[in-house]
């Protein structure tokens, strides 16, 4: 059924049909997990296309429970390569944070978020998406990895005073009820 | 028989009485891609995607995605029992999607007793047309598998579409040749096959393009092949081909051979992983579709893409960004850049606002102050008469380095304020008296209160992170506490003052200042109290 109609449409309207192939792969991921984010929704996740470009998001993340980003809401941009999933999505930070393996600019240091291959150590998958990596980067802010910090005297306060870090944290952070005013 | 024909999707069922099926759905879809299987493979370490989906995927990073072990494209198999199912299950479904919202809309419509019974009922007509279907295929398939022939065992769907579609499919049953040219075939073929596969090894694999790849092909018109690929191909050793070799393969094999040879190695991954995913496949396409597609590849990540999203963003950040091609592409700009930064540092004075001694002679007679002045965008003060700070927004005084007029002014009443003299602005029509301070040190703090008081300009305030107003009082404060008015100065004036702050203002005001211009950096402007974040934060 679904076969079908296709190769026949295919043959009637190439034209057109080729003009919205522009990255036609990567819409329909990206729409079947934008429809996957909003059916089955992650409790302090949140992401949705920024504007009429699909390949541009906003999401946001809430801090986890027990970590010094406690009921903070983090802002952050996620943007897809032409040729996504096999390449990771560009995210970043938007709201200011604190934090040892985010840098100023917001961009992160993860591994998920580097393309992998031979001799580099990246370890993005074509099976993650973006609900996996808003995950892991909600994890990440529990558990930092601090041997490879963007943020070195993060990373030592981390291990260093607790409470100290903590203020830090709420020091740098801004609501970013500005933004949600921005995007709507 | 509504939308479900339109876009199918996982949560279709989410709302109707067979909501697991949702999750069944969702079983039978590739994770690369999301969508149903479409020629399922198998790996070595037992993962399945679409052949499409997994030969990309492995030309792009060598891993499995779902486990990361390392595996080629050449030990891929095909699931052919995932295929059925999928096939079947996509049969199967408009129909039971159909059923399935029938009884929610009655289930909604009449909140009736009978309503289990009818459950049972409808799940059992799906099923039994589930079942209908199961017999048809299985039927094929058994007849596939008694022949060992060519009988396509998934036929249900689409056998009137395809006009052309013949029924041999080589692929089932077949042996891989044992000397591992990736060639597969059936058991009685092997055997000659291993010669002509060892006679080919010595030819350098010259005649692999033509040499059948089972029994079908001495049976098979040249014609028939030519519509239906058969031979896998493989990827060159691209490292030992030259840019013009490189070339002569692509055209050889029917593909454009323009563009670097970056673009070329790219193309004809792209071109390997399209061909080969036909080879697996069930319902083989064209050639024609396969350029086609091919095509479309071109025009969204090959050489006819929109350079916006591969360009700066990710190109220059890739470790394998080519950086002698950019360098050449570019090499105009950059000579003309690193031109300009030469004269500049040569003479800087000259270089930043070349017009300035035309239009003001007497600025001749203070060189010290108007080099300090003219390059105070693009180096610091040769000797800070202030506390440093170090980097002030630089676009705050950019656009009068450009503009002589303005130049000038600011210039001119810096003069005089540093003599003591009393100025007089330059004022746009309808615009206020300021009230004027014979001191220098006051400039500043007006200048401050005109910040926060002065209905302010658009641009400055409009921005969403502006701290709230109570963190402008301090400025607000200080001005009172010196007994000025804050009586909003003109534009003109006002402006002239913010540039003549820089100079003279202390790290106070530069924080508040910072704080309330967030013009390139929205959401990160620099907090006002852990501003020495970095600097004695590690005590």
């Amino acid at each position: 059924m679904s076969s079908t109609p296709s190769t026949t449409q295919g043959t009637k309207s190439a034209g057109s049909s080729a003009r919205s192939a522009a990255n036609g792969n990567v819409i329909k991921r990206l729409q079947s997990e934008l429809m996957a984010m909003m059916t089955s929704p992650t409790p302090g996740l949140s992401a949705f296309p920024s504007g009429s470009d699909i390949t541009k998001w906003n999401a946001t993340i809430t801090g986890p429970t027990d970590t010094p980003y406690a009921g903070l809401t983090f802002k952050l941009t996620v943007s897809f390569p032409s040729n996504y999933p096999y390449a990771p999505p560009d995210v970043m930070f938007k709201t200011p944070i604190y934090h040892p393996n985010v840098d100023m600019a917001g961009r992160i240091c993860l591994d998920i978020l580097k393309k992998g291959g031979d001799g580099s150590e990246g370890a993005w998958s074509a099976v993650l998406n973006t609900g996996s990596v808003l995950l892991s980067i909600q994890s990440l802010l529990g558990e930092p990895n601090n041997a490879s910090p963007l943020n070195g005297e993060a990373a030592l306060l981390w291990d260093r005073d607790q409470a100290e870090y903590k203020k830090k944290v709420v020091a740098r952070h801004q609501e970013p009820a500005e933004m949600d005013v921005d995007a709507a | 028989m509504d939308s479900a024909q339109d876009i199918a999707d996982s949560t279709d069922w989410l709302n109707t009485p067979l909501k697991d099926f949702a999750q069944l759905e969702n079983a039978l879809h590739c994770q690369i891609c999301k969508e149903f299987y479409d020629t399922p493979m198998i790996t070595s370490c037992a993962h399945t995607f679409c052949s499409k989906c997994i030969r990309t995927s492995l030309s792009a990073d060598g891993k499995c995605p779902a486990c990361r072990t390392a595996d080629q494209a050449s030990k891929l198999r095909n699931n052919w029992a995932l295929q059925e199912v999928v096939a079947t299950f996509q049969a199967a479904r408009p129909e039971a999607i159909s059923v399935a919202r029938r009884e929610q809309a009655e289930a909604a419509q009449a909140k009736r007793p009978g309503k289990r019974k009818r459950a049972v009922l409808d799940s059992d007509d799906m099923e039994e047309a589930a079942h209908e279907g199961r017999t048809t295929r299985s039927k094929s398939r058994r007849v596939a598998a008694s022949q060992t022939s060519q009988t396509d065992p998934v036929e249900i769907d689409d056998t009137d579409a395809e006009d052309e579609f013949e029924p041999e499919q080589p692929d089932d049953g077949l042996v891989e040749c044992l000397l591992g040219c990736g060639k597969r075939m059936m058991i009685e073929q092997v055997e000659p096959h291993l010669d002509r596969c060892e006679d080919e090894k010595k030819q350098e694999r010259r005649a692999r393009t033509r040499t059948p790849v089972s029994g079908l092909g001495s049976s098979r018109s040249a014609s028939a092949q030519s519509t239906r690929p058969q031979d896998r191909i493989s990827e060159l050793n691209y490292s030992l081909l030259r840019d013009n070799a490189m070339r002569k393969k692509l055209e050889e094999i029917g593909i454009p051979g323009w563009g670097s040879k970056q673009l070329m190695v790219k193309r004809h991954t792209e071109w390997v992983n399209l061909w080969n995913a036909n080879c697996d496949s069930n319902h083989p396409r064209t050639k024609r579709e396969l350029l086609h597609d091919l095509d479309s590849w071109e025009r969204t990540q090959g050489g006819r893409a929109p350079n916006t999203q591969t360009g700066l963003a990710n190109g220059v950040m890739r470790k394998d960004f080519d950086g002698n091609g950019w360098a050449s592409k570019n090499k105009d700009e950059f000579s003309r850049l690193i031109a300009d930064a030469r004269r500049k540092k040569s003479n800087p004075a000259t270089a930043s606002s070349p017009p300035k001694e035309a239009d003001l002679p007497e600025d001749a007679s203070k060189p010290a102050l108007t080099g300090d002045e003219g390059s105070s965008s693009h180096f610091p003060p040769p000797s800070p008469p202030q506390p440093v700070y170090p980097q002030l927004p630089t676009e705050d005084s950019q656009p009068y380095a450009d503009n002589p007029e303005a130049m000038a002014s600011i210039r001119e009443k810096v003069e005089a304020a540093n003599a003591g003299r009393h100025i007089e602005p330059v004022m746009n029509a309808g615009f206020r008296s300021p009230d004027s301070h014979p001191h220098p040190e006051h400039v500043p703090f007006r200048a401050a209160a005109v910040d926060a008081m002065a209905p302010p300009p658009a641009s400055l305030t409009r921005k969403p992170s502006d701290p709230p107003p109570g963190s402008q009082n301090p400025a607000l404060l200080e001005q009172s506490h010196f007994g000025h008015d804050a009586e909003p100065a003109s534009r003109k004036s006002s402006t002239d003052e913010l540039a003549a702050q820089h100079r003279t203002s202390s790290p106070r005001d530069v924080s508040a200042r910072l704080s309330s211009t967030p013009k390139k950096v929205p959401m990160f402007a620099v907090p006002q109290s852990p501003v020495t974040d970095f600097d004695n934060g590690v005590h």
